[in-house]
């Protein structure tokens, strides 16, 4: 049988960092229509993705509640 | 720029008391603190000992791995439960004749929480303080587990078969048998009472109330042939005059009437929008005088006279007792404005004197209210006890022919006036059997314990009000060995209707009596099944009403000198029903017990309110130079107790009033906190008087050492005279000194009340307040509100003064929704509760007759919060959707969020309240509430309350309002999975679901269509925020206060 090990640390810093890099789902989600400013961003050119970090996603309160 | 409103909040504060000045601008109390708690030695080894750092303790600290707690997943999961998804079932909070319809939120198969259920007409999804703290009595320590024979406070255990057994033993030998109860509002246990007297034909049921209404249903009897009460429309009615009734807090049914009566007060944002006029006549300051528009002050013995005068203005025939002058030309204005509402008034009192109710119907029938706003086509039933039943019971007894009582929920030991004639004559009865829930006054003297379950795990229905018919479901299977009481009777009638071997048998026969009685011949739904299936899921089932014409049968006698008589003595009392505590049904529930009155703003127990008396220039000061605390000796109708006093504005001279439902002597937390002041109450005529004259008050020259009244406690905006600088200031900022620093200004913009008819000279006023707080407010260092806050969601709350009434029913929603602990009244004395929100109480107006407004406080969330700069670790900080976010972990203690929190709203759990900590060492020197072994949420079954979805946090942790985020969290979830908006719908706060009367409304600012942003923009110039010249920034806004009082009344 093979041999199960830990793969991911799971620890906060592996959370975070996940956070910083992955796109949100943004123009195919209707609740994300309310960030307009981050919508004509990309529109314009001058932002290339949305990450869960420029929604919040690293504030302390989204998961430590 | 100044704001002199006239706001106070008690005594302190308007003479500008110096001592007060001290002791307020130090936050935290540091008058009592003793040693006695812990061996504070001083060597450093001891010191980190103590902090549970031993070696290992601390290796483990510094790493991120945290020890291994084991957690066992379902191997077979039960379909309806989805780990981390909450549950909700409709049902009923029933108690005696409270009522409510709610829905019970429960996770993994256990309820944590009450919402009100919005399908319900009759209390049309708010709910009460009572209602949400009824979960919590669900896991009571104390609760009774199983049937038994009842031996030196003890329950000798019993199977429920052997008990049965020996009852149908007794009753089989055929003597009277008599069921003591409460109101009884449910149709099916009607049903089985009925199969019960049918099988035991000399059986009767005494069903009586603690604070009884028989007087108001006997004279509805004799005019107009209905014992009930009727549906007050109070949304109607464009003049109120309540005559001694607390309908806002305690009479009828709540929140019901808080719904109703708030419909008439919201005017902010409506342009020409009429607002009801609500008279308040009475002895003492109940929740309801607090809110009204004019209160009319007479001593309590004067009642009846006050009623007979208004008779006399409105029908011609006067006579009767004579009032005080003042009063009666007062009450004469009144009646103008009465007359001029025809049909669109309501009066209604709270005497439990039959000729001074029917002289109220006889009022409301001149007035041309019958039929109109005072309703008979749908009676409200919730108080149907008869008290002079009781006194014809406790007579058989002493006479020897009863041969068994069942008590089914009611505590006649305890509450009634005469319960020591009642004791001796229950001594006499062969057999006693208790169906209550815990081991309390009553139980203790009975012979067998056959406990029933809580309304939370039980089956049953409830037919309140006419045509309204809802139903009780259990959420959770009966943690102990108990039985539902109908189940109970059933058993013991050998009732042939009863499937005794099913699984759950009571719900068998309440399913079969909704489907063939109650719903037969109903049409909305095709089959029996789906009727109950739905009804079930509705948790109400409105049956189309027939509307009754209600006649004043003009045979009954009206007679003026029926009232009762003035008394000319020194001082008289009243004796009230409070909100949280009702007549000591509720005495033992902590989180109604820590919940401050919401007029007195004191805690674990009943105080004598005692009126204030001012010199006319100067000085004011408490009766006989009394302070709150100070001790006195009572002694009225030939009883006496001792308890502490609180000075009350609204307590007119000449009178004291003290609250029911103290001084419990067993069955729970609520033993030996307070007085019980139920052996003074007198009975006229066979009905209880709740008041009494020739009260003899001496002070004891003692104090409670643990008096805890929280109005003085977290405050801001309170004046005091500065000794040093010679002038008023503001006693909160008395460190930082008051030339010209914009924070030190000693006039707070907290409270903006006015009167209806200078409503626009108020909104002008706001308009330029706001317009100088902004230019004040205009350098930041912070980035631009509009860029930061403008993409995405912002999250703001509004709170209507104008809609709150300050039942109380948010805070303990609060309490329920975030694991707020519990901390004793010991503890709230020293300034250390928990509470999050708080409802603060401020007065104005007149000095001797004051008005009131209330304001729910709770974190603001500023934008530019003083709290988030001083964190040394930053543990608290803004989200990006307008948030103050605490991460309870960071946390450190040093309180200079709490020190700089210009509301006062941070809370810190000074000691281990909750022993909720990760290291066991730590809980070494857990924190004992007096007269317990731990603290509440310490045991296992206590623990059951608490919502899975919010950190417990342990001692050396600030909290505070956070707007529910886990409420926000799972409502932006919802929206997000299913590819949608967020709307109103999702969030909403327990705060704002609890309210009755919608006076707080949650959501975002960003989006023009939210509701916030409506009643934000509406409201207009009456939306302030408080303390908006600090530029703190708040994402709450208030409306200002409007009344609209009479203002000729006494001049």
């Amino acid at each position: 049988m093979d041999i199960v090990y830990q793969y991911s640390t799971l620890g906060m810093g592996w959370c975070i960092n996940c956070h910083r890099e992955t796109e949100v789902k943004f123009k195919d989600n209707d609740y994300y229509k309310q960030y307009e400013r981050y919508h004509n961003e990309l529109k314009a050119g001058t932002r290339e993705k949305v990450t869960v970090e420029d929604i919040g996603g690293l504030e302390c309160q989204k998961c430590h509640y | 720029m100044h704001h002199d409103n006239g706001i106070w909040v008690g005594t302190e504060d308007l003479m500008r008391d110096e001592a007060f000045a001290q002791s307020s601008q130090s936050e935290f109390s540091v008058e009592n603190i003793d040693q006695t708690d812990g061996k504070w030695t001083a060597s450093r080894r001891d010191f980190l000992k103590l902090m549970g750092f031993g070696l290992g303790a601390a290796t483990i600290a510094a790493s991120c791995e945290i020890p291994v707690k084991k957690a066992i997943p379902y191997v077979t999961k039960p379909d309806e439960i989805v780990p981390g998804v909450a549950n909700y079932f409709a049902s009923s909070f029933v108690d005696g004749g409270d009522y409510c319809a709610i829905l019970v939120k429960t996770r993994e198969g256990r309820p944590i929480k009450i919402e009100g259920n919005t399908l319900s007409n009759v209390t049309m999804g708010g709910t009460s303080a009572r209602a949400q703290a009824s979960v919590l009595s669900l896991y009571d320590t104390r609760r009774i587990q199983n049937a038994g024979k009842v031996k030196e406070g003890q329950v000798e255990k019993m199977e429920w078969a052997a008990i049965d057994r020996e009852v149908k033993a007794k009753l089989a030998e055929g003597g009277n048998v008599r069921i003591i109860t409460n109101t009884l509002i449910s149709p099916t246990a009607m049903k089985a009472l009925g199969e019960f007297r049918t099988k035991y034909p000399n059986t009767t049921v005494v069903s009586y109330d603690p604070v009884s209404a028989s007087a108001l249903l006997e004279a509805n009897e004799k005019c107009f042939g209905h014992r009930a009460f009727p549906h007050y429309k109070f949304d109607e009615a464009s003049v109120i005059c309540s005559f001694g009734a607390d309908f806002l807090g305690t009479w009828g049914n709540p929140v019901k009437n808080a719904t109703l009566y708030a419909k008439g007060r919201k005017v902010a944002g409506k342009k020409g929008a009429k607002m009801s006029r609500h008279y308040q006549v009475e002895g003492y300051m109940s929740l309801t005088g607090s809110n009204a528009d004019n209160r009319i002050q007479i001593r309590p013995s004067e009642m009846g006279a006050a009623i007979a005068s208004l008779y006399g203005e409105l029908s011609g025939n006067g006579g009767g007792p004579k009032l005080n002058d003042k009063a009666a030309g007062a009450i004469k204005k009144m009646a103008k404005d009465l007359q001029a509402a025809r049909g669109k008034s309501i009066v209604v009192s709270g005497s439990n004197n039959v000729a001074e109710q029917i002289l109220v119907n006889r009022i409301n029938d001149l007035l041309g209210n019958l039929n109109n706003t005072v309703d008979f086509g749908a009676q409200y039933f919730g108080r149907s006890g008869d008290e002079r039943q009781v006194g014809k019971l406790i007579e058989e007894m002493n006479g020897g022919q009863v041969s068994m009582v069942i008590v089914w929920g009611a505590n006649p030991s305890w509450d009634l006036p005469n319960s020591a004639a009642f004791n001796t004559a229950f001594a006499k009865v062969g057999t006693r059997v208790s169906l209550n829930t815990n081991m309390d006054e009553t139980t203790l003297l009975c012979t067998h314990a056959a406990p029933a379950h809580h309304y939370l795990e039980s089956w049953g229905d409830a037919l309140p009000q006419v045509g309204q018919l809802s139903l009780i479901q259990p959420t959770i299977a009966p943690l102990f060995a108990t039985r539902q009481a109908e189940h109970s009777l059933l058993v013991w009638a050998d009732s042939a209707a009863l499937k005794a071997d099913s699984e759950q048998p009571y719900y068998e026969y309440v399913k079969e009596n909704w489907q063939n009685n109650l719903g037969a011949g109903q049409s909305k739904y095709l089959t029996k099944d789906a009727f109950w299936e739905m009804s079930l899921h509705d948790g109400v089932y409105a049956i189309p009403v027939q509307p009754i014409t209600a006649v004043f049968d003009t045979t009954v006698s009206v007679d003026v000198n029926a009232v009762s008589k003035p008394s000319s003595s020194e001082v008289e009392v009243s004796f009230y029903e409070t909100v949280n505590i009702g007549g000591g049904q509720y005495a033992h529930n902590p989180w109604l017990q820590e919940m401050p009155d919401p007029v007195t703003r004191t805690v674990w127990g009943n105080y004598l309110s005692i009126p204030l008396e001012w010199d006319g220039v100067n000085n004011i000061d408490g009766w006989k130079g009394l302070v709150d605390g100070d001790e006195v000796e009572v002694e009225v109708n030939g009883q006496k107790f001792t308890c502490a006093v609180v000075r009350n504005f609204g307590q007119a001279a000449g009178t004291v009033s003290i609250a029911l439902g103290g001084g419990r002597t067993a069955g729970g937390c609520g033993v030996g906190y307070g007085v019980n002041v139920n052996p003074c109450l007198k009975q006229d005529n066979g009905l209880t008087q709740y008041y009494a004259a020739d009260v003899v008050v001496k002070p004891t020259g003692g104090k409670d050492k643990d008096f805890a009244c929280v109005q003085h406690h977290h405050t801001m905006g309170v004046k005091a005279m500065g000794k040093e600088e010679g002038k008023v200031i503001n006693a909160d900022e008395k460190t930082l000194g008051y030339k010209g620093f914009q924070g030190s200004l000693t006039d707070r913009s907290i409270i903006f009340q006015t009167n209806i008819k200078d409503l626009q000279k108020l909104e002008n006023k706001l308009e330029a307040f706001h317009h100088e707080a902004e230019h004040l407010n205009s350098q930041t260092l912070y980035p631009d509100n509009v860029e930061y806050f403008g993409t995405g969601l912002k999250w703001g709350m509004y709170v209507d003064l104008n809609s709150c009434i300050g039942c109380g029913a948010c805070q303990v929603a609060c309490v329920s929704e975030n694991n707020v602990p519990v901390v004793g009244k010991k503890e709230v004395a020293r300034h250390h509760e928990m509470t999050w929100l708080r409802i603060d109480r401020y007065f104005y107006g007149d000095l001797e007759n004051p008005k009131v407004v209330y304001q729910p406080m709770m974190c603001q969330h500023c934008d530019n919060a003083p709290c988030e700069n001083v964190c040394p670790v930053n543990a608290t900080n803004h989200s990006m959707e307008g948030l103050n976010q605490m991460a309870y972990n960071r946390c450190i203690g040093t309180r200079y969020c709490a020190n700089n929190c210009p509301y006062k709203v941070r809370r810190f759990n000074w000691l281990d309240y909750t022993t909720a900590d990760l290291w066991p060492s730590n809980e070494e020197r857990v924190f004992h509430v007096e007269g317990e072994d731990k603290p509440y949420y310490a045991d296992n079954l206590v623990r059951m309350v608490l919502n899975p979805d919010v950190t417990v946090r342990t001692r050396g942790v600030i909290e505070k309002c956070s707007f529910c985020v886990q409420r926000i969290q799972e409502g932006k979830l919802t929206a997000k999975r299913e590819g949608r908006a967020i709307m109103d719908n999702d969030v909403r706060t327990a705060c704002q679901t609890a309210c009755p009367t919608g006076a707080i409304v949650f959501g975002d600012l960003n989006n023009p269509n939210s509701e916030v942003s409506q009643a934000n923009k509406a409201a207009g110039a009456l939306a302030y925020k408080v303390l908006e010249e600090i530029n703190v920034r708040p994402g709450v806004q208030y409306s200002a206060k409007i009344h609209n009082a009479n203002e000729e009344l006494f001049s």
